[in-house]
Protein backbone atom coordinates (compact mmCIF):
# COMPACT_ATOMS: atom_id res chain seq x y z
CA UNK A 1 0.00 0.00 0.00
CA UNK A 2 0.90 3.90 -0.73
CA UNK A 3 1.63 4.51 3.30
CA UNK A 4 3.87 1.04 3.19
CA UNK A 5 6.15 1.81 -0.06
CA UNK A 6 6.12 5.79 0.41
CA UNK A 7 6.54 5.84 3.83
CA UNK A 8 9.34 8.19 5.00
CA UNK A 9 12.08 6.94 5.71
CA UNK A 10 14.22 9.15 8.17
CA UNK A 11 14.62 5.93 9.99
CA UNK A 12 16.90 5.66 7.66
CA UNK A 13 19.48 8.28 9.24
CA UNK A 14 21.33 5.63 11.09
CA UNK A 15 21.77 6.73 14.70
CA UNK A 16 25.02 5.11 17.14
CA UNK A 17 23.82 3.34 20.08
CA UNK A 18 20.28 2.00 18.37
CA UNK A 19 19.71 -1.40 16.80
CA UNK A 20 21.90 -3.78 14.50
CA UNK A 21 21.50 -1.67 11.71
CA UNK A 22 22.43 1.48 13.91
CA UNK A 23 18.59 2.53 13.79
CA UNK A 24 17.70 4.52 16.39
CA UNK A 25 14.02 4.11 18.32
CA UNK A 26 13.54 7.51 18.32
CA UNK A 27 13.92 8.27 14.82
CA UNK A 28 11.75 5.47 14.24
CA UNK A 29 8.68 6.90 15.91
CA UNK A 30 9.38 9.95 14.64
CA UNK A 31 9.30 8.24 10.77
CA UNK A 32 6.25 5.99 11.99
CA UNK A 33 4.57 6.85 14.57
CA UNK A 34 1.25 7.88 12.32
CA UNK A 35 1.25 4.92 10.01
CA UNK A 36 1.21 2.96 12.47
CA UNK A 37 -1.61 4.71 14.91
CA UNK A 38 -3.72 4.84 11.62
CA UNK A 39 -3.02 0.67 10.98
CA UNK A 40 -4.16 0.28 15.06
CA UNK A 41 -6.78 2.53 15.01
CA UNK A 42 -8.27 0.66 12.14
CA UNK A 43 -7.65 -2.59 13.78
CA UNK A 44 -9.78 -1.46 17.18
CA UNK A 45 -11.66 1.30 16.07
CA UNK A 46 -11.42 3.24 18.88
CA UNK A 47 -8.53 6.13 19.22
CA UNK A 48 -7.53 5.28 23.45
CA UNK A 49 -7.03 1.91 22.42
CA UNK A 50 -5.04 2.81 19.42
CA UNK A 51 -2.69 5.20 21.33
CA UNK A 52 -2.33 2.50 23.73
CA UNK A 53 -1.98 -0.33 21.12
CA UNK A 54 0.60 2.07 19.51
CA UNK A 55 2.69 2.71 22.43
CA UNK A 56 2.87 -0.76 23.08
CA UNK A 57 4.39 -2.10 19.73
CA UNK A 58 7.27 0.75 19.91
CA UNK A 59 8.20 -0.49 23.48
CA UNK A 60 8.40 -3.95 22.01
CA UNK A 61 9.79 -2.63 19.30
CA UNK A 62 12.44 -0.74 21.92
CA UNK A 63 13.31 -4.58 23.17
CA UNK A 64 13.98 -5.94 19.72
CA UNK A 65 15.46 -3.47 18.01
CA UNK A 66 18.41 -5.66 17.65
CA UNK A 67 16.35 -7.93 15.59
CA UNK A 68 15.83 -5.43 12.60
CA UNK A 69 18.59 -5.90 10.50
CA UNK A 70 18.07 -2.89 7.58
CA UNK A 71 16.73 0.19 8.25
CA UNK A 72 14.54 0.00 5.18
CA UNK A 73 12.47 -2.79 6.49
CA UNK A 74 11.05 -0.85 9.52
CA UNK A 75 8.05 0.07 8.43
CA UNK A 76 6.76 -3.96 7.96
CA UNK A 77 8.63 -4.80 11.12
CA UNK A 78 6.76 -2.48 13.14
CA UNK A 79 3.84 -3.33 11.25
CA UNK A 80 4.30 -6.65 12.46
CA UNK A 81 5.30 -5.84 15.49
CA UNK A 82 1.87 -4.17 16.23
CA UNK A 83 0.29 -6.85 14.67
CA UNK A 84 1.55 -9.10 16.88
CA UNK A 85 0.81 -6.86 20.30
CA UNK A 86 -3.05 -6.55 18.68
CA UNK A 87 -3.30 -10.63 18.64
CA UNK A 88 -2.04 -11.10 22.13
CA UNK A 89 -4.75 -8.17 23.72
CA UNK A 90 -7.47 -10.26 21.67
CA UNK A 91 -6.53 -13.59 23.12
CA UNK A 92 -6.93 -12.03 26.29
CA UNK A 93 -10.36 -10.85 25.78
CA UNK A 94 -11.57 -13.67 23.50
CA UNK A 95 -13.95 -15.99 25.57
CA UNK A 96 -12.15 -20.01 25.31
CA UNK A 97 -14.81 -20.96 23.51
CA UNK A 98 -14.24 -18.75 20.38
CA UNK A 99 -16.19 -16.91 18.31
CA UNK A 100 -19.27 -17.85 15.67
CA UNK A 101 -20.31 -15.71 12.92
CA UNK A 102 -22.25 -15.24 9.96
CA UNK A 103 -20.75 -13.27 7.34
CA UNK A 104 -22.96 -12.24 4.20
CA UNK A 105 -21.39 -13.28 0.91
CA UNK A 106 -24.64 -12.23 -1.02
CA UNK A 107 -23.54 -8.98 -2.21
CA UNK A 108 -21.65 -9.21 -5.64
CA UNK A 109 -24.11 -7.24 -7.60
CA UNK A 110 -23.40 -4.31 -5.37
CA UNK A 111 -21.16 -2.35 -7.86
CA UNK A 112 -17.71 -1.10 -6.19
CA UNK A 113 -17.99 2.89 -5.32
CA UNK A 114 -15.71 4.51 -8.27
CA UNK A 115 -12.55 6.90 -6.97
CA UNK A 116 -12.11 7.98 -3.54
CA UNK A 117 -15.51 9.27 -2.52
CA UNK A 118 -15.57 6.37 0.01
CA UNK A 119 -17.67 7.49 3.06
CA UNK A 120 -15.62 7.46 5.83
CA UNK A 121 -17.74 7.22 8.85
CA UNK A 122 -19.53 4.20 7.33
CA UNK A 123 -16.05 2.43 5.99
CA UNK A 124 -15.31 3.17 10.22
CA UNK A 125 -18.61 1.15 10.66
CA UNK A 126 -17.94 -1.35 8.63
CA UNK A 127 -14.49 -2.27 9.76
CA UNK A 128 -15.97 -2.29 13.10
CA UNK A 129 -19.04 -4.85 12.06
CA UNK A 130 -16.78 -7.01 10.47
CA UNK A 131 -15.38 -10.28 13.21
CA UNK A 132 -11.86 -9.36 14.54
CA UNK A 133 -10.15 -12.21 12.24
CA UNK A 134 -11.50 -11.34 9.06
CA UNK A 135 -11.00 -7.46 9.89
CA UNK A 136 -6.70 -8.79 10.79
CA UNK A 137 -7.10 -10.46 7.35
CA UNK A 138 -7.89 -7.42 5.25
CA UNK A 139 -6.08 -4.63 6.78
CA UNK A 140 -3.19 -6.80 6.73
CA UNK A 141 -3.78 -6.84 2.99
CA UNK A 142 -4.36 -3.44 2.73
CA UNK A 143 -2.10 -1.61 5.08
CA UNK A 144 0.49 -3.72 5.03
CA UNK A 145 0.11 -4.67 1.04
CA UNK A 146 0.98 -8.29 2.10
CA UNK A 147 -0.12 -10.78 -0.37
CA UNK A 148 -3.08 -13.91 0.37
CA UNK A 149 0.45 -16.11 0.78
CA UNK A 150 2.07 -13.29 3.11
CA UNK A 151 -0.98 -13.51 5.00
CA UNK A 152 -1.37 -17.25 5.46
CA UNK A 153 2.43 -17.46 6.36
CA UNK A 154 2.39 -14.87 9.06
CA UNK A 155 -1.01 -15.98 10.40
CA UNK A 156 -0.18 -19.61 9.88
CA UNK A 157 -3.54 -20.17 9.01
CA UNK A 158 -4.79 -22.08 5.26
CA UNK A 159 -4.45 -20.08 1.90
CA UNK A 160 -8.05 -20.90 1.06
CA UNK A 161 -9.02 -19.36 4.72
CA UNK A 162 -7.21 -16.27 3.90
CA UNK A 163 -8.68 -16.17 0.21
CA UNK A 164 -11.94 -16.35 1.95
CA UNK A 165 -12.09 -14.37 4.66
CA UNK A 166 -10.43 -11.33 2.24
CA UNK A 167 -13.22 -11.94 -0.04
CA UNK A 168 -16.55 -12.42 2.64
CA UNK A 169 -14.57 -8.83 4.19
CA UNK A 170 -14.49 -7.15 0.70
CA UNK A 171 -17.77 -8.03 -0.16
CA UNK A 172 -19.03 -6.64 3.20
CA UNK A 173 -17.14 -3.21 2.49
CA UNK A 174 -18.20 -2.94 -0.80
CA UNK A 175 -21.73 -3.73 0.37
CA UNK A 176 -21.83 -1.06 3.25
CA UNK A 177 -19.80 1.49 1.46
CA UNK A 178 -22.22 1.43 -1.81
CA UNK A 179 -25.51 3.48 -2.21
CA UNK A 180 -28.17 0.98 -3.10
CA UNK A 181 -29.04 0.70 -6.01
CA UNK A 182 -31.16 -1.69 -7.96
CA UNK A 183 -30.77 -0.32 -11.40
CA UNK A 184 -31.25 -3.48 -14.19
CA UNK A 185 -28.49 -1.38 -16.04
CA UNK A 186 -25.62 -1.09 -13.03
CA UNK A 187 -22.87 -2.60 -15.25
CA UNK A 188 -21.52 -4.58 -12.14
CA UNK A 189 -24.92 -5.89 -11.14
CA UNK A 190 -24.81 -7.96 -14.30
CA UNK A 191 -21.96 -9.31 -14.35
CA UNK A 192 -21.39 -10.91 -10.81
CA UNK A 193 -22.58 -13.65 -9.14
CA UNK A 194 -24.90 -13.92 -6.16
CA UNK A 195 -23.44 -17.56 -4.68
CA UNK A 196 -25.89 -19.28 -2.66
CA UNK A 197 -25.09 -19.00 0.82
CA UNK A 198 -21.49 -20.47 1.93
CA UNK A 199 -19.58 -22.28 4.71
CA UNK A 200 -16.30 -22.19 6.07
CA UNK A 201 -14.14 -23.53 8.52
CA UNK A 202 -12.84 -21.28 10.74
CA UNK A 203 -9.67 -22.14 13.24
CA UNK A 204 -11.40 -23.55 15.99
CA UNK A 205 -13.23 -26.33 13.51
CA UNK A 206 -16.67 -24.31 14.52
CA UNK A 207 -18.58 -23.75 10.72
CA UNK A 208 -19.69 -20.21 9.90
CA UNK A 209 -22.82 -19.96 7.66
CA UNK A 210 -23.38 -17.02 5.20
CA UNK A 211 -26.40 -14.92 5.78
CA UNK A 212 -27.62 -11.00 5.54
CA UNK A 213 -26.10 -10.04 8.69
CA UNK A 214 -22.83 -9.52 10.01
CA UNK A 215 -22.80 -10.54 13.65
CA UNK A 216 -21.12 -11.75 16.67
CA UNK A 217 -22.09 -14.41 18.97
CA UNK A 218 -19.68 -15.76 21.64
CA UNK B 1 -24.26 -11.71 -18.84
CA UNK B 2 -21.71 -14.60 -17.38
CA UNK B 3 -21.87 -14.25 -13.39
CA UNK B 4 -18.71 -14.34 -11.56
CA UNK B 5 -17.68 -17.54 -9.83
CA UNK B 6 -17.69 -17.70 -5.88
CA UNK B 7 -13.87 -19.21 -6.80
CA UNK B 8 -13.11 -16.55 -9.21
CA UNK B 9 -14.53 -13.59 -7.18
CA UNK B 10 -12.16 -14.87 -4.52
CA UNK B 11 -9.08 -14.92 -6.80
CA UNK B 12 -10.10 -11.24 -7.96
CA UNK B 13 -10.53 -9.86 -4.37
CA UNK B 14 -6.92 -11.41 -3.26
CA UNK B 15 -5.54 -9.53 -6.08
CA UNK B 16 -3.56 -6.96 -5.05
CA UNK B 17 -3.59 -3.21 -7.26
CA UNK B 18 0.06 -2.71 -8.35
CA UNK B 19 1.21 -5.70 -8.14
CA UNK B 20 2.03 -9.18 -9.25
CA UNK B 21 -0.19 -11.06 -7.75
CA UNK B 22 -1.50 -12.69 -11.41
CA UNK B 23 1.87 -14.91 -11.42
CA UNK B 24 1.17 -16.44 -8.02
CA UNK B 25 -0.35 -19.84 -8.53
CA UNK B 26 -4.07 -19.74 -6.80
CA UNK B 27 -4.34 -17.01 -9.13
CA UNK B 28 -3.77 -18.84 -12.54
CA UNK B 29 -7.44 -19.31 -13.74
CA UNK B 30 -7.82 -15.70 -13.12
CA UNK B 31 -4.78 -14.49 -14.79
CA UNK B 32 -5.93 -16.71 -17.72
CA UNK B 33 -9.35 -15.06 -17.82
CA UNK B 34 -8.25 -11.66 -17.65
CA UNK B 35 -6.55 -11.86 -20.75
CA UNK B 36 -9.76 -13.54 -22.72
CA UNK B 37 -12.79 -12.50 -21.14
CA UNK B 38 -13.58 -8.81 -21.03
CA UNK B 39 -16.03 -8.68 -18.21
CA UNK B 40 -13.52 -10.49 -15.99
CA UNK B 41 -11.02 -8.40 -16.71
CA UNK B 42 -13.27 -5.09 -16.05
CA UNK B 43 -14.49 -7.04 -13.08
CA UNK B 44 -10.40 -7.29 -11.97
CA UNK B 45 -9.95 -3.21 -12.87
CA UNK B 46 -13.35 -2.17 -10.93
CA UNK B 47 -12.69 -4.59 -7.61
CA UNK B 48 -8.37 -2.55 -8.01
CA UNK B 49 -9.89 0.57 -8.01
CA UNK B 50 -12.17 -0.37 -5.14
CA UNK B 51 -8.76 -1.50 -3.23
CA UNK B 52 -7.09 2.17 -4.16
CA UNK B 53 -9.89 3.59 -2.89
CA UNK B 54 -10.36 2.03 -0.09
CA UNK B 55 -6.40 2.40 0.98
CA UNK B 56 -6.77 5.97 0.45
CA UNK B 57 -9.84 6.32 3.15
CA UNK B 58 -7.75 4.18 5.57
CA UNK B 59 -5.14 6.51 5.46
CA UNK B 60 -7.62 9.44 6.21
CA UNK B 61 -7.12 9.01 10.22
CA UNK B 62 -6.10 11.78 12.20
CA UNK B 63 -3.15 11.48 14.28
CA UNK B 64 -3.90 12.60 18.13
CA UNK B 65 -2.42 16.08 19.02
CA UNK B 66 0.80 15.22 21.12
CA UNK B 67 1.02 11.71 20.50
CA UNK B 68 4.50 11.95 18.85
CA UNK B 69 5.38 13.21 22.25
CA UNK B 70 4.20 10.75 24.53
CA UNK B 71 5.85 8.07 22.59
CA UNK B 72 9.24 10.08 22.56
CA UNK B 73 8.91 10.16 26.10
CA UNK B 74 7.62 6.50 26.43
CA UNK B 75 10.80 4.88 24.68
CA UNK B 76 13.11 7.55 25.43
CA UNK B 77 16.15 5.56 27.09
CA UNK B 78 16.03 5.10 30.88
CA UNK B 79 18.91 3.83 33.20
CA UNK B 80 19.02 -0.03 33.28
CA UNK B 81 18.14 -1.54 36.55
CA UNK B 82 21.82 -3.29 36.63
CA UNK B 83 23.33 0.13 36.60
CA UNK B 84 20.54 1.82 39.52
CA UNK B 85 21.13 -0.89 41.32
CA UNK B 86 25.19 -0.61 41.36
CA UNK B 87 24.78 2.97 41.93
CA UNK B 88 22.45 2.59 44.68
CA UNK B 89 24.86 0.28 46.43
CA UNK B 90 27.94 2.15 46.30
CA UNK B 91 25.79 5.71 47.72
CA UNK B 92 24.26 3.14 50.23
CA UNK B 93 27.85 1.35 51.33
CA UNK B 94 30.36 3.80 51.42
CA UNK B 95 32.78 2.35 53.32
CA UNK B 96 32.97 -1.08 51.27
CA UNK B 97 35.59 -1.52 48.97
CA UNK B 98 33.84 -2.61 46.36
CA UNK B 99 31.36 0.40 46.58
CA UNK B 100 34.14 2.80 46.91
CA UNK B 101 35.71 1.63 43.51
CA UNK B 102 32.17 1.20 41.89
CA UNK B 103 31.85 5.17 43.21
CA UNK B 104 34.96 6.55 42.08
CA UNK B 105 34.58 4.78 38.59
CA UNK B 106 31.14 6.08 38.08
CA UNK B 107 32.34 9.41 38.94
CA UNK B 108 35.35 9.10 36.01
CA UNK B 109 32.75 8.22 34.13
CA UNK B 110 30.72 11.07 34.63
CA UNK B 111 33.15 13.32 34.34
CA UNK B 112 34.33 11.75 31.12
CA UNK B 113 31.12 11.84 29.89
CA UNK B 114 30.63 15.70 30.50
CA UNK B 115 33.71 16.35 29.23
CA UNK B 116 33.03 14.61 26.15
CA UNK B 117 29.84 16.41 26.12
CA UNK B 118 31.45 20.00 25.98
CA UNK B 119 33.65 18.72 23.32
CA UNK B 120 30.78 17.64 20.93
CA UNK B 121 28.38 20.68 21.46
CA UNK B 122 31.59 22.57 20.33
CA UNK B 123 31.76 20.40 16.97
CA UNK B 124 28.94 21.06 13.84
CA UNK B 125 26.30 19.32 14.70
CA UNK B 126 25.42 15.78 13.42
CA UNK B 127 22.30 15.07 11.03
CA UNK B 128 19.53 14.08 13.95
CA UNK B 129 15.60 13.82 13.37
CA UNK B 130 13.26 16.66 13.83
CA UNK B 131 9.96 15.73 15.46
CA UNK B 132 6.85 18.08 13.77
CA UNK B 133 6.29 20.00 17.24
CA UNK B 134 10.52 21.26 16.86
CA UNK B 135 9.67 21.90 13.29
CA UNK B 136 6.60 24.06 14.58
CA UNK B 137 8.46 25.97 16.78
CA UNK B 138 11.25 26.49 14.74
CA UNK B 139 8.94 28.17 11.70
CA UNK B 140 7.82 30.60 13.87
CA UNK B 141 11.82 31.42 14.51
CA UNK B 142 11.99 31.41 11.23
CA UNK B 143 9.12 33.80 10.44
CA UNK B 144 10.56 36.14 13.23
CA UNK B 145 13.89 35.64 11.44
CA UNK B 146 13.30 37.13 8.14
CA UNK B 147 10.81 39.88 8.63
CA UNK B 148 13.27 41.16 11.21
CA UNK B 149 15.07 42.83 9.24
CA UNK B 150 14.04 44.47 5.31
CA UNK B 151 16.42 42.23 3.32
CA UNK B 152 13.59 41.32 0.72
CA UNK B 153 14.06 41.50 -3.07
CA UNK B 154 11.74 42.05 -5.71
CA UNK B 155 10.44 39.19 -7.23
CA UNK B 156 10.85 39.34 -10.98
CA UNK B 157 9.54 37.15 -13.55
CA UNK B 158 11.64 34.91 -13.65
CA UNK B 159 11.79 34.24 -9.99
CA UNK B 160 10.11 30.95 -9.12
CA UNK B 161 9.85 28.70 -6.17
CA UNK B 162 12.21 25.56 -6.95
CA UNK B 163 10.21 23.41 -9.04
CA UNK B 164 8.37 20.67 -7.27
CA UNK B 165 7.00 22.79 -4.25
CA UNK B 166 3.74 22.29 -5.55
CA UNK B 167 2.82 25.53 -4.09
CA UNK B 168 0.06 27.52 -5.60
CA UNK B 169 0.77 31.45 -5.37
CA UNK B 170 3.67 33.01 -7.13
CA UNK B 171 6.56 34.40 -5.03
CA UNK B 172 6.30 38.36 -5.04
CA UNK B 173 9.52 38.89 -2.89
CA UNK B 174 12.17 36.66 -1.70
CA UNK B 175 15.22 36.77 0.61
CA UNK B 176 18.31 34.89 1.84
CA UNK B 177 18.41 33.62 5.72
CA UNK B 178 20.59 31.22 7.88
CA UNK B 179 18.83 29.27 10.33
CA UNK B 180 19.83 29.27 14.07
CA UNK B 181 21.36 26.04 13.52
CA UNK B 182 23.46 26.81 10.15
CA UNK B 183 21.27 25.75 7.27
CA UNK B 184 20.42 28.06 4.58
CA UNK B 185 17.62 28.87 3.10
CA UNK B 186 15.57 31.00 0.86
CA UNK B 187 12.08 32.42 2.05
CA UNK B 188 9.47 33.71 -0.66
CA UNK B 189 6.90 36.51 0.01
CA UNK B 190 3.87 34.62 -1.82
CA UNK B 191 1.15 36.91 -0.23
CA UNK B 192 -1.34 37.76 -3.06
CA UNK B 193 -2.20 41.40 -3.93
CA UNK B 194 -5.18 42.37 -1.10
CA UNK B 195 -4.71 38.87 1.04
CA UNK B 196 -2.80 38.01 4.66
CA UNK B 197 0.59 36.73 5.07
CA UNK B 198 2.10 34.13 3.21
CA UNK B 199 5.09 32.43 3.44
CA UNK B 200 7.37 29.61 2.03
CA UNK B 201 10.64 28.45 3.20
CA UNK B 202 12.85 26.16 1.06
CA UNK B 203 15.46 25.02 3.50
CA UNK B 204 18.58 23.05 2.38
CA UNK B 205 19.09 20.33 5.76
CA UNK B 206 21.42 17.58 6.68
CA UNK B 207 18.54 16.83 9.29
CA UNK B 208 15.51 14.27 9.05
CA UNK B 209 12.07 16.03 10.10
CA UNK B 210 9.94 14.22 10.89
CA UNK B 211 7.25 14.87 7.49
CA UNK B 212 6.28 13.84 4.69
CA UNK B 213 8.31 13.88 2.09
CA UNK B 214 5.60 14.42 -0.42
CA UNK B 215 3.09 17.39 0.31
CA UNK B 216 2.57 17.67 3.00
CA UNK B 217 2.39 17.67 6.62
CA UNK B 218 0.12 19.77 8.33
CA UNK B 219 1.78 21.20 11.96
CA UNK B 220 0.30 22.60 14.45
CA UNK B 221 1.21 26.00 14.77
CA UNK B 222 1.63 27.76 18.67
CA UNK B 223 0.09 30.89 16.83
CA UNK B 224 -3.47 30.75 16.31
CA UNK B 225 -4.72 31.09 12.74
CA UNK B 226 -1.37 30.05 11.28
CA UNK B 227 -1.60 27.08 9.16
CA UNK B 228 1.73 25.17 8.71
CA UNK B 229 2.56 22.67 5.57
CA UNK B 230 6.13 20.99 5.48
CA UNK B 231 7.32 18.22 3.24
CA UNK B 232 11.02 17.24 2.66
CA UNK B 233 12.28 15.76 -0.28
CA UNK B 234 15.62 14.09 0.38
CA UNK B 235 17.41 17.19 1.90
CA UNK B 236 15.26 20.01 1.30
CA UNK B 237 12.60 20.80 3.51
CA UNK B 238 9.47 23.04 2.10
CA UNK B 239 7.32 24.93 4.80
CA UNK B 240 4.49 27.03 3.87
CA UNK B 241 2.71 29.39 6.28
CA UNK B 242 -0.32 30.79 5.56
CA UNK B 243 -2.43 32.90 7.94
CA UNK B 244 -5.55 31.27 8.07
CA UNK B 245 -7.64 33.91 9.08
CA UNK B 246 -9.93 34.11 6.04
CA UNK B 247 -7.78 31.74 3.84
CA UNK B 248 -7.09 28.03 4.10
CA UNK B 249 -3.73 26.32 3.51
CA UNK B 250 -5.32 23.93 1.19
CA UNK B 251 -5.90 27.45 -1.29
CA UNK B 252 -2.18 27.40 -1.87
CA UNK B 253 -0.83 23.71 -2.27
CA UNK B 254 -1.28 21.09 -4.68
CA UNK B 255 -1.29 17.71 -2.60
CA UNK B 256 0.52 15.57 -4.93
CA UNK B 257 3.80 17.13 -7.19
CA UNK B 258 3.38 17.47 -10.96
CA UNK B 259 4.21 14.82 -12.86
Amino acid sequence: MAERSASPTSADATMPGGGAAGIDLSALVVAHHAPLYRYAYRLCGCQAEAEDLTQQAFLVAQQKLHQLREAERAAGWLFAVLRSCFLKSLRKQRPASGQAFDIEVEDHAVAAPEGDDLDREQLAAALAELPDDYRLVVLMFYFEDLSYQEIAHELEIPIGTVMSRLSRAKSHLRRRLTPPDDSPSSPESSNVARPAPSTEKNANGSTKSASRAVHQTP
Amino acid sequence: MNPVPTDLRRQIDACRPDSDDLALPELADLARLAESDRAIAGELARSRRFDQAVSAALLDASVPAGLLDRLLAATEPKVSPATAAVANNAASQPRSRLARRVAVGLISLTTLAAAMVGVLMSLPQPPRTIGQEELAGLVEEWTTLVNQSNRWKPATAATKAPAGTTVLAKPIRWRNFTTAAGESGVAYDCTPTGRQKVLLFVIRSPHKYGVAPLPFTRLRSASKGIGIAAWQRENMLFVLTVDEDNQRLDDYIRKRPEA
